[in-house]
């Protein structure tokens, strides 16, 4: 029997899915990208440094964000520049804001209508408008602390290599500050709905991977922690990352040690979940769910969970920032220089790696980049050969709607995996 | 008068446009109010059967299927609309058009088997398939989106007024940046953006394409002292304005 989906909706870029069972044995269970060639890691050979945080920001339009800063951090690993303290804390708000809103989107317009009835998120305001409303108003607060600080929400121009060309405006800060209480709320609510979402009966534990140090739940670095293995630092993980390539269409794929592994919210939930804040520690425990979990429905919860502790995390960060005196510039001082960088961030969807050569007059030499999705496509593949098998098709459309849930479950960014 | 059937649909690209739609948030129901959404993928498993009123199409077509979507919506269309730099002008994945390693040589950087990988030179969809409106930018301005939908609530279609982003710049009393030597395309480029990125101390790279009058040849005469004309010229192919911004210039 064969199963296709010719276009997976509500998921991030294009994709299909196609299944072959032969007398109930799982031969084949192939997410398919429809993606064209985007060749980002060779547009950037020749150019000048400063454009690699513009043009790489473009590889993903929900999270243009995390691909600027590692863009931007792995350049001044390159060049040996260590930022000021301030400027890591605006850069974690920036990560923070663009984790709530990518969270938001995903859960709200992708995720809702599988288990709603309804198409999607549009529809679903319709249907509640209130709690749509509260929802709504979250994803904006991610958006706007991006649009604060990095000047614009999709595609931000302000973070540069050394610091920002432009430090946020205080009264934009304290406005901001003002509105975490009620996106606290809405993250609660939004918790809630997701919880009274029933996850299906799944378990396959896998290896979870995901980058953290002592400082915190979402840390600016660290090493690369795994359930299976000792941590390592990121420049070492990138060198043992296998990336293959399939015939058909031009995604590639990680494996670690031969194997598939997963990354984002739920390996970062396994792994980390002690330093959360204290109000996410609190509604997780309220969702009675286990941990760890091997069940990779639980990235929709994951999610919901680190949206509240990063509301925490905004409010944390912005009294931080706040209670420093004015400054006009907290940008390094830098000379360029020959040399290579890597550096690794937690994305909404897992850890994204970038590495630069860079030659003595700014010219950059090498590329390497290597999204979340890229990361844990193999281990979807793998989640839905055995959900097929446990989950023999008594209605061949109920079928491939359960393969759509499992596929959203991932949150997989097509166009980040096609970069 | 009747919501117009709409399609919002995607060709290769970062999607980012569409986002943009969606960061209307609550306003995204008065969208609602003028536009039936009958597809717009990213967001509803909606699926709706053409024709449309309008459609709306981001990315650039870079797979054979893309070429085969963009033709299909433009039988299917009344009007349809170039949403983004991309669709308008080629976007990003356009800076493979300037290399001088060539397009071959920069598949084979990213992918050992090429085997069956599409890799066209990039062109703007206009190339492809009669345009009959364009919202630019990279990304989209959200505002000037939900400007060209209540214009067309209206019954008429948005067109961006011809003034380079110099003006809006000078209206916000920014100090100019290609004052200071940077090379800001601000002169040259079509506003609607706010001057966004040089509000933000951040030279305009063009992504909105260029103004019709635009004078090239005065730009480089300005930032010719501080830097080669390769150089600046280099700016623009970011976005792939380059050969827009050389076409019929004054």
């Amino acid at each position: 029997m064969r199963i296709v989906i010719d276009h997976i909706a509500r998921i991030e870029g294009h994709a299909g899915f196609i299944g072959k069972i032969v007398n109930g044995k799982i031969k084949e269970a192939k997410i398919e990208t429809r993606e064209g060639a985007r060749l980002f890691e060779s547009l950037l050979i020749g150019r000048h440094y400063f454009d690699a945080p513009v043009i790489t920001a473009r590889i993903c339009g929900v999270c243009p964000v995390i691909h600027n800063l590692t863009s931007i951090k792995a350049i001044e690993n390159a060049f040996e520049i260590k930022p000021h303290p301030l400027t890591v804390l605006l850069r974690q708000l920036m990560l923070a804001g663009q984790i709530i809103q990518s969270h938001t989107l995903h859960l709200y317009f992708l995720v809702i209508a599988d288990y709603f009835k309804t198409a999607g998120g549009i529809d679903f305001a319709q249907k509640y408008p209130a709690d749509a409303k509260a929802v709504l108003r979250l994803r904006d607060f991610g958006n706007k602390i991006i649009e604060v600080i990095g000047g614009r929400s999709i595609h931000p121009m302000t973070p540069e290599v050394g610091g920002f060309t432009k430090l946020p405006d205080r009264k934009r800060l304290e406005n901001l500050f003002s509105l975490v209480s009620e996106n606290m709320a809405a993250a609660k609510k939004l918790l809630e709905i997701v919880a009274l979402m029933p996850i299906p009966k799944f378990s396959r534990p896998t290896n979870y991977i995901a980058m953290y140090d002592k400082t915190g739940y979402l840390s600016y670095g660290g090493l690369m922690h795994s359930s299976v293995s000792s941590p390592i630092a990121p420049e070492k993980f990138v060198k043992i990352i296998r990336e293959s390539e399939t015939i058909t269409t031009p995604s590639k794929r990680a494996k670690l040690h031969r194997k598939s592994y997963m990354v984002g919210a739920l390996a970062r939930l396994n792994l980390n979940f002690e330093k959360l804040n204290m109000e996410a520690k609190n509604e997780l425990e309220k969702t009675e769910t286990p941990i760890p979990r091997a069940n990779s429905f639980y990235n929709n919860i994951s999610q919901g969970v680190e949206i509240i502790h990063l509301v925490e995390e905004v409010k944390n960060l912005l009294e931080r920032y706040l209670s420093e005196p004015n400054s006009s510039s907290l940008n390094a001082d830098y000379k360029t220089k020959a040399g290579y960088g890597v550096a690794a961030l937690e994305a909404p969807r897992g850890t994204l790696f970038h590495a630069y050569g860079i030659d003595k007059n700014g010219l950059i030499t090498s590329v390497n980049i290597i999204t979340p999705t890229v990361q844990f496509l193999n281990n979807l593949e793998e989640d839905l050969k055995v959900w097929l098998k446990n989950n023999p098709a008594t209605d061949q459309e109920e079928q491939k709607k359960q393969i759509m849930m499992l596929v959203r479950a991932y949150d997989p960014c097509i166009t980040c995996a096609t970069h | 008068m009747p919501k117009l059937k709409t399609a919002i649909i995607s060709l290769t690209c970062c999607e980012g446009c569409q986002f943009a739609i969606l960061d209307l948030g609550e306003k995204l129901l008065e969208v609602a109010e003028i536009l039936n959404l009958e597809k717009f993928e990213l967001a509803s498993s909606k699926k709706g059967l053409g024709p449309y009123d309008i459609i709306f199409v981001e990315g650039t077509p870079i797979t054979k299927e893309n070429v085969v979507t963009l033709i299909k919506a433009r039988r299917e269309a009344k009007i349809l609309v170039a949403l983004g730099t991309c669709a308008d002008l080629g976007g990003v994945a356009e800076i493979k058009n300037y290399s001088r390693a060539g397009r071959g040589k920069m598949l084979e950087y990213v992918y050992k088997n090429i085997e069956g990988i599409d890799n066209p030179k990039i062109k703007p969809i206009s190339v492809y398939v009669k345009v009959d409106a364009k919202i630019p930018g990279c990304p989209i301005e959200k505002k000037e989106f939900l400007k060209f939908v209540r214009e067309l609530g209206a019954g008429k279609i948005y067109k961006i007024p011809d003034i380079p982003v110099c003006y809006e710049c000078q209206l916000k009393e920014n100090s100019c940046l290609l004052q200071e030597g940077k090379p800001c395309f601000g002169p040259v480029t079509l506003a609607g953006c706010g001057a966004i990125c040089p509000s933000n101390n951040f030279i305009c790279e063009a992504c909105r394409g260029p103004i019709r009058d635009r004078n090239l040849t005065s730009l480089k005469k300005i930032l010719g002292k501080k830097m080669a004309v390769r150089e600046l010229m280099k700016i623009a192919e970011i976005h792939g304005v380059k050969d827009d911004l050389e076409k019929n210039n004054l």
